[in-house]
């Protein structure tokens, strides 16, 4: 590249690189710098004020034009993301993988689990795991009723990620509660069970990395599914002390930023090359850094947050450039995966009120059934995509993308009626009153 | 120090660790092999500055040390694949390098050194390649593939040959700079001297090198070529014109985020002027020299880079030493050793001449011409193409220029560090670097994503 000049004199780059179509380099400059320019705003406090104005939820719905400018970008008759560009930005994905990982990992600290109310747990797991078992029974389901029954390791392995993608609430599930009136608690408390149904999706992709793997003379550790999760378990905290060590030792300054880079790329690389999933062993790490003591953990947490949401809406664009929004397939089979989910979450609901102790009220119960799919969702697609390289994720994503339109427009439909059926109790009560 | 070294074993050891789990391609490892690879040369070589530092020599010889520790020559923890992968650092590197180069480039404040500087490069630079040339010339017996060719033709390829080792790099210089906290007189002659000198060498080698071309039986096309040279140079200087504009635009209107934005910038820039035979450093320089001269947030962009740069800067140089080309050296070390020795010669020679006519202060010439030693990216560069061009004169006459080079990417920030030291102009530098753009400390708090 420092040669280029004296190359051009010489006139030997001409014969071997003409320069690229001037049209072309327009799309790629403009449609790059539109690219960056909109994921930096859409994760700002201003764009965030926005969805609030709007009542705007959800994440995946707020960041649909990424999913289309994605979608745009990438075909053939746009050509602003060529191969050769796509191929160049992918060690990118890990790295926003493994913030992500790390920044929700972050988030299980000792105050928060100190929180939790006794139960909560169980209620976490109801709410995960039998929306997860309802989605993966409508997939079989499905299948039978398509006239077969082959189930191989490709189709075993879509299945649970549909499942784990479509288990988890979304942690704006809260607003709902804001919506409707209820009190500060409640909302904390539906928070709180959001913030574990989290867990949900960071093991069901562990296990899938871990159980679903290249095999064969193409890798030299030849190992069960069942080492693997070991190994992943060990990776986290062979990392997570190694970058505990170096915060410990960086003093604050401009070196901060190295060590929190070069922390996440070295976690997130080595899940990454090991084909384990990125943002669980990035999640481990980030919850033993997390749990020790040092004066890092503010600074660290403020710089994970801040690039939280624009790495959300990479992750939508890159869904884009993958994403046959044209199968119709996907979009009939969403409507079942989205159905089997909130009777998932119904039934959940429902087990917690007669089956456990832990309270629950008559909002926070609609809440938790009507709540928006999480974020955390796409993350777990685009590791699925850095782990299964050519893998057709299609379906899935148009279960997510498709399913989070489907229940933002519930959610706000029953958010709505909830607020008009609270004014019109709160209007009666004066004429009671007198 | 000591828990420093305790952590790069540790390092060494999971990396090694990892890289025996050996996946083939096809199974889509690039992506996570250069991640894995970028944190651990990140990490690692940050270690080793901290190490070289407490035992007096500059973060950045650790830095390249690093790199060539754990390159494919020595240790083999990071590939010749993943380092080929992590091409990307180098163009934003660049890109970040020239930006600082530019906004540090006060025409204002630099107006009383130009005569020192236009006399240094007149003398020092210009010199400095015939002295090389010659010298080449005259070690003929030193160097076997000079016996296939006739004197006029040797005449000419030792030009060439002595163009290509007078390349200097603006990197090194302004890392060290950064580095030291250098401020002054000095410091700022040497930065004016190796931006000149990048020109006049990649367009002095060209020259040179057409010439021996033609006279060993090659085809230039004179009109083509200087068509090609307009582009490139009158291009990327507009361009970069342009770009300062949006960034003085952006520094202007964002109150945080600068150091992300100048990443982002640093990497359109490489990315979009590779593909449209653009030179990213001119074009980075161009726009931090109109930034700092034809708006008012110079600082503020001399801000935003500092703190954001570093782990850009940390991750070229580690990359860099991991593709310092050792065995060159097996092949030519007397002859390179001869040659970085009267290179070194000439340059403080020259600029020592120089400095008395231009009238300089006292620690300008005495230590400037250290600063004139450091190379890296530009003399490889030339170095393969040198090969290309002449593939007739084998591998030998690339690999003098790379050992060169390799010696001096060792030893040249030793020297500069001395100097900048022994001139009393290292910790002048008044640092006002915003909060850590990282540790976030200027910018909001965002509530978590859905």
């Amino acid at each position: 590249m420092r040669s280029s000049i004296a190359e051009s004199l010489l006139g030997v780059r001409r014969l071997q690189e003409p320069i690229a179509p001037r049209a072309s380099i327009i799309k790629l400059i403009f449609g790059f710098i539109a690219l960056i320019v909109l994921a930096y705003v859409g994760g700002s406090e201003w764009a965030e004020r926005l969805e609030k104005r709007l009542r705007i939820t959800h994440l995946i719905i707020a960041g649909l034009p990424f999913v289309f400018l994605g979608m745009a970008a990438s075909h053939p008759a746009v050509g602003v993301f060529p191969p050769s560009l796509i191929a160049e930005l992918r060690p990118i994905i890990p790295i926003g993988l493994g913030w992500i990982g790390f920044t929700i990992g972050f988030r299980f600290d000792a105050p928060f689990i100190v929180s939790l109310k006794r139960g909560v747990g169980n209620v976490a797991v109801l709410t995960a795991g039998l929306p997860f078992a309802a989605v993966l029974g409508v997939t079989f389901l499905v299948i039978l009723a398509l006239g077969g029954f082959v189930v191989d390791m490709t189709f075993l392995r879509d299945a649970l990620l549909l499942a784990t993608s479509c288990a988890m609430t979304g942690r704006s599930a809260p607003y709902l509660l804001e919506a409707m009136g209820a009190p500060k608690p409640s909302a904390e408390n539906v928070g709180r069970i959001a913030q574990l149904e989290q867990l949900a999706g960071i093991f069901g992709i562990l296990m899938i990395s871990a159980y679903f793997r290249p095999q064969g003379a193409v890798v030299a550790w030849q190992l069960p599914g069942t080492a693997w999760l070991f190994i992943a378990l060990g990776v986290a905290a062979a990392t997570g002390g190694i970058i505990y060590a170096l915060l410990q030792v960086t003093s604050p300054g401009p070196q901060f930023a190295v060590v929190t880079l070069g922390s996440v790329c070295l976690a997130s690389g080595m899940a990454s090359y090991l084909r384990l999933s990125s943002v669980a062993v990035c999640f481990i790490a980030g919850v033993i850094l997390v749990n020790f003591p040092g004066n890092w953990k503010d600074p660290v947490q403020k710089a994970l947050n801040r690039m939280e949401r624009p790495i959300y809406l990479l992750f939508l664009t890159a869904a884009g450039t993958i994403w046959r929004w044209l199968e119709w397939q996907g979009w009939v089979v969403m409507l079942l995966f989205v159905a089997a989910r909130h009777s998932g979450k119904w039934l959940a609901v429902r087990l917690v009120r007669s089956r456990t102790p832990f309270p629950l009220t008559p909002a926070e119960e609609v809440s938790l059934v009507f709540g928006p799919i999480g974020a955390l969702s796409i993350a777990i697609v685009v590791s699925a995509a850095d782990l299964y390289v050519g893998a057709n994720l299609s379906l899935v994503l148009t279960t997510i993308i498709g399913g989070a339109v489907a229940t933002e427009i519930v959610l706000q439909g029953v958010a709505s009626r909830r607020q008009r059926l609270a004014q019109a109790s709160e209007a009666l009560r004066p004429e009671a009153a007198s | 120090m000591l828990a420093h070294l305790i952590l790069l074993v540790l390092l060494f050891g999971l990396m090694h660790a990892a890289i025996s789990f050996s996946p083939a391609e096809g199974l889509g490892v690039g992506a996570g092999a250069t991640t894995l690879a970028g944190g651990f040369l990140l990490l690692a070589a940050n270690l080793a500055g901290n190490v070289f530092k407490n035992i007096g020599l500059p973060k950045l010889t650790g830095y390249l040390f690093t790199g060539i520790l754990v390159g494919p020559g020595v240790l083999g923890l990071v590939s010749d694949r993943m380092l080929v992968d992590l091409r990307i650092f180098n163009g934003v590197a660049i890109a970040l390098i020239a930006l600082t180069a530019g906004s540090e480039l006060d025409i204002r404040g630099v107006r009383p050194l130009l005569r020192t500087i236009t006399w240094v490069s007149a003398i020092a630079i210009v010199g400095t390649m015939i002295v090389l040339a010659g010298s080449v010339y005259l070690l003929s017996s030193l160097l076997p593939f000079s016996r296939q060719l006739d004197q006029l033709q040797w005449a000419a390829v030792a030009l060439a040959l002595g163009v290509a080792m007078t390349a200097q790099s603006p990197a090194v210089v302004v890392a060290l700079r950064k580095e030291m906290q250098a401020q002054g007189p000095m410091a700022s002659t040497v930065l004016g001297v190796v931006v000149i000198s990048d020109i006049v060498v990649i367009v002095g080698f060209a020259v040179t090198s057409s010439i021996a071309v033609s006279l060993m039986g090659g085809q230039v096309s004179p009109l083509e070529a200087a068509a090609g040279l307009a582009w490139e140079i009158f291009g990327s200087i507009f361009s970069g014109l342009l770009t300062g504009v949006l960034i003085a635009v952006f520094i202007k209107k964002a109150h945080a985020g600068g150091g992300v934005f100048l990443i982002i910038t640093g990497l359109v820039i490489a990315e979009v002027g590779q593909r449209i035979h653009f030179d990213p450093l001119l074009v980075a320089l161009s726009a931090g020299i109109l930034v700092r001269n034809a708006t008012a947030q110079g600082e503020r962009l001399h801000d935003a880079i500092e703190s954001s740069s570093l782990p850009v800067y940390v991750a070229f140089f580690a990359v860099s030493g991991a593709t310092i080309h050792l065995d060159a050296l097996r092949m030519v070390g007397i002859p390179a050793v001869i040659f970085v020795g009267i290179r070194a010669a000439s340059f403080l020679a020259g600029n020592n001449i120089a400095c008395r006519i231009a009238g300089a202060p006292a620690a300008v010439r005495k230590f400037a011409g250290f600063g004139l030693l450091p190379q890296a990216g530009l003399a490889i560069g030339l170095a393969l193409l040198f090969a290309r061009l002449f593939p007739n004169l084998g591998e030998y006459a690339s690999a003098l220029i790379l050992s060169v080079v390799a010696l001096n990417e060792l030893t040249a920030p030793v020297a500069y560090r001395w100097a900048l030291l022994r001139s009393g102009e290292a910790g002048k530098e008044q640092v006002h670097v915003e909060e850590d753009a990282w540790a976030a400390g200027a910018l909001a708090e965002q509530p978590p994503a859905a």
